[in-house]
């Protein structure tokens, strides 16, 4: 199994490589000078040009980008040109507030999704499927936000069952951090209960037509762990792909819902740095974020391996 | 036959196509005595599986259902028995082998696992005593090193390794009667030898009755008893092992005699049965085999044509019983 | 005993024999119908499909319904009525008024327009960035197709939302920005698809023999491979567009796609949300309306994916 996980590390190399051009790239697009931006108005042309040395601007592009990979590496990823916050500073303070949004919302998807999954997928035709399979198109069609919205109208304004705002640290306050966060984390899972049930259906279908669960059945196992052993280990390897998926998904998802909800996580900190053209933060919060794809990916490579021994043996 | 150990009477099984209700098993019966090995006979299509399927209610219930007819096990009636019953008679009492090891083998779980998984649901025994007990099976079919094996999985495995480990599996739990359903077709000829030496030996030692699914009468020679043949989902003819080969009693077996390739001089081309297997849904109103019989006359496109008993436990299902003497092998 | 009156039918081995040789000659030849255009029983499995031809219906009538808004509308959407401010859905507003009294229903009428032509251009710009690599990657192959392919991976490695928000923070706020955003981000998609199909056409005789008589390699790609390959994309298009209308409304949302006064259902919700506190109502049309087209597209997807069938199989 270790190699398995050093083989994909090393596979991922050339990816990071092309990746970290584009990041580069995006910030070298910037129309305008981030100096002017810093220096202000009625900043005189020695001050402009202090700080583009300071910046390291007028280094070639080859040593800029070599700053920008060894920050990766040592963590520095440079200083907001708005708040003279450290990146890597703001974006730690951030990041726990999406990472609990985005990580109980891929809890929630796990669960329903698999649950709903295989309650379609083992009575295909019923009416439990018929009214998943409606349910499941609206609910991909339907914005996260704006379910976010709605939720906090029916459930927060007018039942007041749950608060609408406000992140409670799970340091602070176990309970009232999953509370608060109840809301969003559903609307942010919506679409990938969708994804995850419709894959976990389908697969399921196919996987009880195989011979094996025919043998299964033959040798008088109970139809529930005909299910939930012999075909859910098999239906389940292309479902595990598609949650893999949804972590892209819900990172970009999360920024919207911290909005509606007003959490301070990276999505806000994304949006102001959009605003004030905040090039760095964006660049490191963009680097961030193909991190822990790359690490999602690479647990979903794990997972394919335990899964489906095949895999293991190369 | 006195006290035989399955009776299967008037068994049809129909399935639901777009159109309606098919007949795809229709009026089988037959009796298997114990310890007796009998062969099931018939070209693909023609209800053989499903018939075998339906004695443990293995096929799939929509689309499909038993819609008449009895299968009564050792005195118990198995037919309309629910779920719950049912699955302690598979495995248990009846156990299914069947023609491809490698899909109907679970790829993501070891061997060993099983094997233990389904002593542990016939047999209150503990983890380990299965396990062990599954090693011991591995064992017995003659897989070597059963140890270690038992923690290998199916792709590990080559195709008469597996049929053999699918063996084990059957037997664990010793049951009464094993179905087998073309267990050979898929392997190489050397390896064919070996695994139905390895059947025989199962049979005798455990004491079960087998019944022998396949297409090849080239197999059933060496195996079976008694042979019923089957055609378009209903009984053609039943018949002593001897008798069948010697002085068979339906045209169709006549046919699948002539079309086996034999061994010594031959004469002439090899002569197959023209046309093809007729589709449930459009089974002529008479002898489903009349449109492909060379000594088809009208009486045999008339209507339905019923089983002719003629004694010693043989029958034929043909208009011109009487006066067809047909040719066996030599 | 046997009575040599009765005449004793013959059987045996002979008799097969004979019996095989007539019957060759009996054998229908029952071959399913000759060639009927694959486009043709596209076409036919495509009408069968009815949930796919109501997404359509429904789509061409919003699209109508956007065209004919100055006709249609009752209200000016610009017009400020303070006096009527957040009024609830009656006779004369169905849809209420928005925190400056604008009748809500004319100001969806007009985002209908924005949100429309803002998703079609999205998908214009992805078939443009990714049509072109893809069918050059699959058709020439080798370190050219690695190249490009790695490239759409890495692209599409980021978060959709956060990468389209990041080229929006390089190139300024605003809807053109924006859609070139969101053409970006589902661009590798269409590369990827369009590559695997080219791939799988590559190898057909036709090609071959066009090659062989010299035929330009822009004309082969021209009239070979892309008619055969619309079909499949035509499918991707559609899901497209569903995504990219989401899209546009999340980046408007955030208000980084619309800028005031031009109003998408997106910007409309965004306001809504603004002002929730004083009026619940209005966070309402907007997002029906956005999930019922994102649905419509969808299902007429998955409709042209069905009526795909075999074809589309053999093509993987």
């Amino acid at each position: 199994m270790g190699k398995l996980i050093v083989r994909r590390l090393l596979l991922t190399i050339p990816l990071l490589f092309v990746v970290s051009l584009i990041v580069f790239g995006l910030a070298k697009l910037v129309p305008g000078d981030p100096a002017v931006t810093i220096a202000g108005e009625n900043a005189t042309i020695e001050r402009i040009e202090q700080i583009r040395e300071r910046l390291g601007e007028n280094d070639p592009a080859i040593v800029q980008y070599g700053r920008l990979i060894k920050g990766v590496f040592t963590g520095d990823l440079g200083t907001s040109l708005y708040s003279e916050q450290k990146v890597t500073d703001a974006i730690t303070t951030a990041l726990p507030v999406t990472l609990s949004l985005a990580g109980l919302a891929l809890l929630f998807v796990v669960l329903f999704g698999v649950s709903f999954g295989l309650l379609a997928g083992s009575r295909p035709g019923s009416l439990a499927d018929r009214v998943l399979t409606v349910l499941a198109a609206l609910g991909v069609a339907a914005p996260g936000y704006w379910v976010g919205i709605i939720l906090i109208i029916v459930f927060g304004l007018n039942l007041g069952w749950f608060p609408t705002g406000l992140y409670v640290k799970i340091t602070e306050d176990p309970l009232n951090w999953l509370y608060h966060l109840a809301l969003p984390a559903f609307a942010l899972s919506l679409a990938g209960v969708v994804e995850v049930t419709r894959q976990l259906r389908g697969s399921l279908r196919d996987t009880m037509q195989q011979d094996y669960v025919r043998t299964a059945r033959a040798k008088g196992l109970s139809g529930r762990l005909v299910i939930l052993k012999h075909a859910l280990k098999n239906a389940a390897i292309p479902v595990v792909t598609v949650i893999g998926l949804q972590v892209n998904a819900l990172l970009g998802g999360a920024i919207a819902l911290e909005l509606v909800f007003g959490f301070s996580g990276v999505g806000a900190l994304a949006i102001r740095a959009v605003v004030n053209r905040d090039l760095p933060i964006i660049q490191g919060i963009v680097l961030m974020s193909v991190f822990v794809v790359t690490i999602s990916n690479l647990l979903v490579d794990l997972a394919y391996g335990w899964l489906n021994p095949k895999v293991r043996a190369q | 036959m006195t006290d035989p150990l399955l009776v299967v009477d008037g068994l049809t099984v129909e399935f639901y196509s777009g159109s309606g209700w098919e007949k795809v098993v229709d009026s089988v019966s037959f009796t298997v005595g114990r310890g007796e090995t009998l062969g099931l006979v018939g070209e693909s299509g023609s209800g053989k599986s499903v018939t075998c399927m339906a004695l443990t209610a293995l096929i799939p219930m929509p689309p499909g259902r038993i819609s008449a007819g009895s299968v009564r096990l050792d005195g118990r009636e198995l037919v309309g028995l629910n779920p719950k019953e049912l699955e302690s008679v598979r495995g248990a009492q009846v156990a299914n082998i069947f023609q491809e090891p490698m899909t109907s083998l679970n790829p993501a779980f070891t061997v060993g696992e099983q094997i233990a998984e389904m002593v542990r649901r016939h047999q209150k025994i503990d983890r380990k005593a299965a396990w062990a007990r599954a090693v011991e099976m591995l064992d017995r079919v003659g897989i070597p090193n059963p140890a270690r094996r038992a923690k290998e999985y199916p792709h590990q495995f080559s195709g008469g390794m597996r049929q053999r480990v699918m063996i084990a599996m059957a037997v664990s739990c010793e049951p009464k009667l094993l179905i087998a359903d073309e267990p050979t077709t898929a392997l190489d000829v050397t390896i064919q030898a070996q695994v139905l030496e390895l059947l025989k030996d199962m049979q005798t030692e455990f004491g079960m009755s087998v019944v022998f699914i396949t297409h090849d009468l080239g197999v059933v020679a060496q195996v079976c008893d008694r042979v019923v043949v089957l055609y378009g989902g209903r009984v053609m003819e039943q018949s002593g092992i001897d008798d069948l080969y010697y002085r068979p009693v339906h045209p169709y077996t006549e046919g699948l005699l002539t079309a086996m390739p034999q061994i010594g001089p031959r004469s002439g081309r090899l002569a197959s049965i023209p046309g093809s297997t007729p589709v449930p849904s459009s089974l002529p109103a008479g002898c489903a085999f009349g449109p492909r019989c060379p000594y088809v006359i009208d009486e045999c496109r008339s209507g339905p044509v019923p089983l002719t008993e003629l004694g010693g436990g043989r029958a034929s299902r043909c208009v011109r019983v009487h006066d067809l003497t047909l040719v066996g092998t030599k | 005993m046997s009575d040599t009156s009765i005449p004793v039918v013959p059987t045996g081995p002979e008799v097969w024999r004979r019996h095989a040789a007539e019957h060759v000659v009996e054998q229908s030849i029952d071959e399913s119908s000759g060639p009927v255009s694959a486009r043709k029983r596209f076409l036919r499995r495509f009408l069968r499909q009815r949930l796919a031809l109501i997404s359509l219906g429904f789509l061409v009538l919003i699209i109508l319904v956007a065209i004919f808004a100055p006709v249609l509308a009752p209200f000016d959407p610009d017009k400020t009525n303070v006096l009527e401010r957040f009024a609830s859905p009656s006779g004369k507003h169905w849809l209420g008024t928005d925190q400056l009294g604008r009748d809500t229903l004319s100001r969806m009428l007009f985002g209908a327009r924005v949100s429309l032509i803002a998703a079609f251009q999205a998908v214009g710009i992805a078939l443009l960035l990714g049509l072109i690599p893809g069918l050059v990657a699959g058709y020439f192959g080798r370190w050219i197709d690695v190249t490009i392919m790695r490239i759409a991976e890495a692209i599409m490695t980021f978060p959709p939302l956060l990468l389209a928000i990041a080229i929006v923070a390089v190139r300024g706020p605003g809807l053109g920005n924006a859609m070139l955003a969101v053409g970006i981000v589902s661009a590798p998609r269409f590369a990827r698809l369009v590559r695997g199909l080219v791939l799988a056409v590559r190898e057909e005789t036709y090609i071959e023999a066009s090659r062989s008589i010299g035929t330009p390699t822009a004309r082969i790609l021209r009239r070979h491979v892309l008619p055969n390959i619309l079909s499949p994309l035509v499918v991707q298009i559609s899901l497209a567009l569903g995504f990219s209308m989401l899209a546009e409304a999340g980046l408007s949302f955030l208000g980084l796609g619309v800028r005031p006064p031009q109003a998408s259902w997106g910007s409309l919700l965004q306001v809504a949300y603004a002002n929730l506190s004083q009026n619940t109502f209005q966070a309402i049309p907007p997002g029906v309306a956005i999930m019922i087209c994102v649905l419509a597209f969808n299902l007429l997807g998955d409709g042209l994916r069905d009526s795909l069938g075999k074809e589309i199989r053999r093509g993987k």
